[in-house]
């Protein structure tokens, strides 16, 4: 049984994505920033709504929804970041895919899975998006910002990872509390990044993005295992499974906490969604992430 | 590499095809030539589907059982600088070869078996037994 309190939930106050900066994340205005990786919906992704509950079964049955590619939680409490932690799931979901790994119960509150190190799993930094597209550090940052960062120069590794990379640059996590997995710490300026950084954090890039075009488009990305980015009652969130009976969307909300949205305000919280489709990848092993 | 190594590395390859089963060859300074798989690919674009669950189901199951590095390679994906990456040259050649997507069975540097669009888990790891 699912605690009411989970479903639909926002913050008093926004936390990182007030209505000013969201009404510029317009479909059209995010296509835009997003530039050659920039992608429509492709017809093959399409689910029928009548096999829906079907197509949701196939993924309970085989742990392959977007939610069993989150290894782990992230806590933004009490920044703003709220859109860059949800890009930085997204990223995560996309690349995990790309490796083939699933996380059988998907994030886990201090739990730390042995097969993110095993099947060398990156954590990306959203402090390392969310410090260029607001230097000012409170106040949010709206999407079309964030991607368009994101898409252009990358993600900068978490200082926490599950194994040793040799990364030559890596960033806190956030300037919220952060947790095992995921470095808190004080808000770093862009002025302050390690010198050389981009040299790292081109090798982390969402190269393939799509913007669905409806509700129904969001739900089959959803059903495809892709994780589908969202912001709604200023607070972004990513979408990560269907869950058919309660019919509720499930998501690993910043807060180390799994939430739900529910099939009234997904319907108009679609608007402005993305899913990332394909990542960068390492060139000659997936054991030397950045080269 | 010293001409004796030369000369007893082209004898191992050239008798490999006659030796039965799984077969593992050292060569001095030159890796290892493998017969049995050690890294699989489904390689996709999107616009002919998303990857079938099936088939991430299998994949994790080599991932996990088998110790072989399995993954999905989107056509169009590069590495940092924009290039192929090197891990997915061979792979995506091969895969092309036969039509997307299709699943690239590798032993070492070497092509192993190409499977065309697979759809369950049994049918991707199979491919490697």
């Amino acid at each position: 049984m699912i605690d009411r309190n989970l479903i639909d939930w926002s913050p008093k106050e926004s936390d990182g994505y007030p209505d000013e900066l969201a009404k510029e994340d317009t479909r059209d205005a995010l296509m835009d920033v997003c530039g050659s990786a920039a992608r429509e919906f492709p017809a093959s992704f399409w689910i029928e709504p009548k096999h829906w509950v079907e197509k949701a079964k196939e993924n309970d049955a085989n742990k392959t929804w977007a939610m069993n590619r989150v290894s782990t939680y992230s806590n933004q409490n009490p920044s703003h970041l709220c859109t860059c932690h949800s890009l930085a799931t997204n990223f995560q979901v996309a690349r995990n895919i790309a490796r083939g790994v699933i996380f059988p119960d998907g994030p886990k509150k201090n739990f730390r899975y042995e097969e993110s190190a095993k099947f060398c799993e990156v954590w990306v930094s959203p402090l390392s998006v969310y410090a260029e597209a607001n230097p000012q550090e409170w106040g949010g940052a709206n999407v079309r910002q964030v991607l368009e960062i994101a898409v252009r120069r990358g993600m900068l590794p978490d200082l926490t990872q599950p194994r040793e990379y040799g990364f030559r640059h890596q960033l806190t996590g956030t300037s919220g509390k952060g947790n095992m997995n995921q470095s808190g710490g004080k808000w770093v300026p862009l002025s302050k990044f390690p010198e050389g950084w981009k040299e790292t954090a081109k090798h982390f890039r969402p190269l393939e993005v799509v913007f669905p075009e409806s509700f129904e488009q969001a739900m089959c990305l959803v059903l495809n295992g892709y994780a589908v980015s969202v912001g709604r009652n200023q607070h972004a969130v990513p979408w990560c499974q269907w869950l058919w009976k309660e019919e509720l969307f499930a998501l690993p909300d910043s807060y180390d906490v799994t939430r739900y949205d529910s099939m009234r305000l997904a319907k108009t919280a679609w608007r402005g969604s993305f899913s990332i489709i394909s990542t960068t990848v390492p060139d000659s092993s997936w054991e030397k992430p950045a080269g | 590499m010293k001409p004796w190594a030369f000369i007893l590395a082209g004898m191992a390859l050239a008798l490999a095809p006659l030796l039965p089963g799984e077969v593992t060859i050292p060569l001095p300074g030159w890796g290892v030539v493998t017969d049995a798989a050690t890294s699989v690919t489904y390689v996709m674009e999107k616009d002919d589907g998303a990857v079938p669950s099936g088939v991430m189901a299998g994949l994790n199951r080599l991932n996990r059982e088998k110790g072989i590095v399995a993954t999905v390679f989107e056509e169009d994906s590069t590495d940092g600088d924009g290039d192929v990456p090197d891990q997915y040259r061979e792979p995506l050649r091969a895969a092309r070869e036969a039509g997307l997507p299709a699943f690239v069975v590798m032993g070492g540097n070497k092509v192993l078996r190409v499977v065309k669009a697979p759809t369950t888990a049994d049918a991707i790891v199979e491919a490697v037994e």
